[in-house]
């Protein structure tokens, strides 16, 4: 099925783009949005890491770490990029496993490392900037 | 026997030649460059999990994960995460702009790929600069 979408063709303009309406259409929308989402979040976690990498001692880099605008940049970041980034990396398995069963083994393990990533470095800065 | 033949018919689809077809140009390697990034992040993000692990676990914990950031291993860990990042981000920009058909012409989707490619660079660079200048946090 193809129908309309919000996407806009560069040869035609808004509006006259035509997408088959299936999940790709919806991910790829939600992939631009991440991406700024992601931009102002990017800098700020860029500057944390920079930060860290000049004053790498335990203490100094839990005391970066843990103020509350890092650690919420920290967070947002993780939460979104990761959710950003298994749908990034589903599209290299389409792309390159034909296997059917390859193909769904790689997706459950892609879905389950985006979480335990998020998940583990969401939980430990959260834990950081709480007990600062 | 149709599951049969669908089977067989996904076998036998053929798959996108193009990286041994087409020329090699600039916007080519910057897609191509945009995923190896993408999954260097995946990869980056999941040591700084651990990192982050290591520093909520307590100083007794911290040696094992301190050198995700410190040493010369750190430094390349850090900054390599960074320009990736910064490099990934700005390839976003990039097919944002092209999806509303900004800079699609010859001379100006070289330059936008151009500017992302050292925009990666300038940044990272700036970045680590002023994060040393400034200190903010």
């Amino acid at each position: 099925m193809t129908s309309p979408t919000p996407f806009i063709s560069g040869r035609t303009g808004r509006g006259s783009a035509f997408v088959s309406d299936r999940s790709g259409a919806s991910h790829d929308r939600f992939m631009r949005l991440t991406n700024w989402l992601l931009l102002p979040l990017g800098v700020a976690v860029a500057c944390v890491l920079a930060s860290v990498a000049a004053n790498p001692s335990y203490l100094e880099a839990r005391a970066i770490v843990g103020q509350p605008l890092p650690a919420l940049a920290l967070i947002a970041f993780i939460l979104i990029g990761m959710a950003h980034a298994v749908i990034g990396v589903g599209s290299i398995i389409i792309d390159y496993v034909h296997d059917a069963n390859k193909k769904a083994l790689a997706f459950v393990v892609n879905t389950i490392a985006g979480v335990l990533i998020a998940g583990v470095w969401a939980v430990a800065v959260a834990l950081i900037a709480v007990f600062h | 026997m149709i599951e049969a033949e669908r089977a067989s018919l996904a076998e036998r689809r053929p798959l996108s030649p193009h990286l041994t077809v087409y020329r090699m140009m600039l916007t080519m390697a910057m897609s191509m460059a945009h995923r190896i990034t993408g999954v260097a992040l995946y990869l980056g993000a999941a040591l700084l999990a651990i990192y982050f692990a290591g520093l909520a676990a307590g100083p007794g914990a911290y040696p094992a994960v301190s050198w995700i950031v410190d040493g010369v291993t750190g430094k390349i860990i850090l900054v390599g995460f960074v320009w990736a990042l910064y490099h990934h981000l700005l390839g976003g920009v990039r097919h944002a702009l092209w999806d509303r058909g900004i800079l699609m012409g010859p001379v100006g989707r070289e330059a936008l790929t151009q500017a992302t490619l050292f925009g990666g660079v300038a940044l990272t660079a700036l970045t680590f600069y002023l994060v040393t200048l400034v200190r903010p946090f």
